[in-house]
């Protein structure tokens, strides 16, 4: 059964959200799902419903919602203008109180006693944050995690707009190799008709060894490692936490994954149940490509299961 | 899914909107709606039904909708947004959903809304798909006026351009497209499927939108019409002029609010201003 429901933040703004009730037996482990970036909670490509129903039917109740300033949700969180800035509003944890709020409320009006939150990128870190501060909170998927934080500027924005991916920049170069033997290419360059700026940024991105990542030169001067996410974590995992990290192969976060918390995560010498890494091959940042979220929904559905038994010896 | 309405939910005192969001029945689907509505409405009750476009654009618009509902009500208007089947929370798959599923659920969108509220009149609002989809249930239920916000005209190329992003995940996997385009069209009229921004787009959505004469299926509507070319969208929004030749046009500057953007937008208040006046004229 799928209900849709109105509860309010701890400051009174009216939240909006789906809770996704199973019919028949309710687990006493629940789920909560975390929004990517500044967009409603039916997440990129209906994702997000998706996993709830999958979730759902397994017996879990999952409760969908906009915090504030989302979605159909009450209130303004976000400015216009250049999405850096609300970039860093979500990585320094701008939504983890009306996710903790969320929780509060799948618990109260479900048989829920502990709860999993899960999210994709910018939900991964209010996963992240509202665990930490949550003591409702057993386990977090976290789904191509940014172990980075964006530093907003006017010059980082610039950089954001007109970046351009590595492959982008790979198809680029061959088409200009190609045209280097056309006249008419010649006489766009020397009229000044071509795109000097994309030609730049091509070439610069193909130069470099490892475009994607924040090691870039680039990347280095507007992305720093997120402390305060790697502390929160830490925290998360003392506190007994399960965790399962979700790594598609072709995301640039992946890189920053594996380059600055992996070696971090070594070093802290967890116990081996604290999390698990799980790498989607050939899968892309967002996980559009409805066969890698098929994947993942498989894999996130075993290790809630996984997590239930372990909390509540269920079999 | 079962269908679960909510109780009518009260407004703070102070609150110049009342908000309610329920499911409702629509050929044997739930549909996620909400409806907003002035919390003093006046004697004269006037209704608006958003259309959202599809997919990926309506994920990305949501916001600017929601806050344009807002603005409605606070004007004294009852709006109801709604999402199609397959789309947003409401039931089912994108995949199962076509064009003619959307016009219908559009329509029994309009019934909803007078079972909520005494409207006397009603006008459909539309964005991008969601503006050809209310064109056409205009011209079947003859609203009080119509509202087309960057209207897709040449609908076989935009559903080509959307296609596209199929070749650019092939390109990001594969390092080269396999499947060009040909070959993907050549996939959906077989009866396949093609996964687009985490979408399955289907044979049957495809085929129908592609065959549409919006001439023939929009044109019978004869009431005030306003026309809203945003961005680089006047070519399209001027070829849509045509089929309503008394229609008014007007022309916003803004980026794109439903396509990816390194910018975030929220509220256009030059577009919200006149459209709201338009309204308030025409309804």
């Amino acid at each position: 059964m799928e209900v849709p429901v109105i509860f309010q933040n701890a400051d009174g703004y009216r939240m909006f959200g789906i809770l996704h009730q199973p019919d028949s037996t309710s687990s006493r482990l629940g789920v909560v799902l975390c929004n990517v970036s500044v967009r409603s909670r039916t997440g990129i490509g209906r994702f997000y419903v998706k996993m709830a129903r999958v979730l759902c039917q397994e017996g879990y109740p999952v409760l969908r919602f906009d915090p504030k300033g989302i979605g159909d949700s009450e209130g303004e969180v976000f400015q216009e203008g250049p999405a850096v800035y609300n970039w860093h509003k979500i990585q320094t944890g701008c939504l983890a109180a009306d996710t903790c709020d969320a929780v509060a409320y799948l618990i109260s009006q479900t048989s829920v006693e502990r709860v999993i939150l899960a999210g994709l990128c910018g939900g991964s870190i209010t996963a992240l944050f509202a665990a930490d501060r949550s003591p409702h909170v057993s386990g977090q998927i976290l789904i191509a995690h940014p172990p980075m934080i964006d530093i907003p500027s006017e010059a980082y924005a610039e950089y954001v707009a007109s970046r351009i991916e590595p492959w982008e920049a790979k198809r680029n170069t061959k088409n200009y190799l190609i045209k280097l033997f056309s006249l008419s290419a010649w006489r766009r360059i020397l009229t000044g008709k071509s795109n000097y700026k994309l030609i730049f940024r091509t070439l610069l991105t193909a130069k470099a060894s490892n475009p994607a990542s924040s090691a870039s030169k680039e990347g280095k001067l507007h992305r720093i490692f997120n402390e305060e996410g790697w502390n929160a974590l830490k925290r998360c995992i003392s506190r007994g936490h399960s965790i399962l990290f979700i790594l598609p192969e072709l995301d640039r976060e992946t890189i920053d994954f594996r380059a600055e918390l992996v070696p971090r995560l070594a070093e802290l010498k967890a116990p081996s149940s604290a999390y698990d890494l799980i790498e989607i091959p050939q899968a892309n940042h967002l996980l559009t490509l409805v066969e890698h979220q098929e994947i993942l929904l498989e894999k996130t559905c075993a290790w809630v299961q996984n997590l239930d038994a372990k909390l509540f010896a269920r079999v | 899914m079962s269908l679960l309405d909510s109780p009518f939910l009260s407004w703070r005192d102070d609150d110049p909107i009342m908000e309610e969001a329920f499911f409702f029945p629509s050929r044997g689907r739930s549909l996620y709606a909400v409806w907003h509505a002035p919390a003093r409405a006046g004697e004269q009750r006037r209704g608006v039904i958003l259309c959202s476009p599809l997919a990926r654009e309506k994920f990305i618009a949501h916001r600017v909708l929601v806050n344009f509902a807002r603005r409605l009500a606070e004007a004294g208007f009852d709006v109801l947004r709604f999402d199609y089947m397959g789309e947003g929370d409401s039931e089912g798959n994108f995949e199962e959903a076509t064009f003619e599923s959307r016009i219908m659920d559009a329509l029994e969108a309009i019934s909803v809304l007078r079972q909520r509220s005494p409207v006397d009149r009603i006008a459909l609002l539309g964005l991008r798909l969601g503006a050809v989809i209310a064109a056409i249930a205009a011209a079947r239920s003859k609203p009080d006026a119509l509202m087309l916000w960057a209207p897709i005209f040449d609908l076989k190329a935009y559903f080509h351009q959307w296609l596209r992003t199929n070749l650019t995940h092939q390109m990001l996997i594969h390092k080269k497209v396999t499947n060009n385009r040909e070959a993907l069209i050549e996939q959906l009229m077989a009866g396949g499927i093609v996964s687009v921004e985490g979408f399955l787009m289907s044979n049957a959505l495809y085929q129908q939108a592609i065959q549409l004469d919006l001439r023939d299926e929009a044109g019978g509507y004869k009431g005030p019409v306003l026309i809203a070319a945003i961005g680089k969208s006047s070519g399209e929004a001027q070829s849509f002029g045509a089929v309503y030749p008394e229609s008014q046009l007007i022309e916003i500057e803004a980026e794109p609010f439903w396509g990816e953007s390194t910018r975030y937008q929220a509220c256009l208040p030059e577009l919200f201003d006149l459209s709201c006046c338009w309204l308030e004229e025409n309804l």
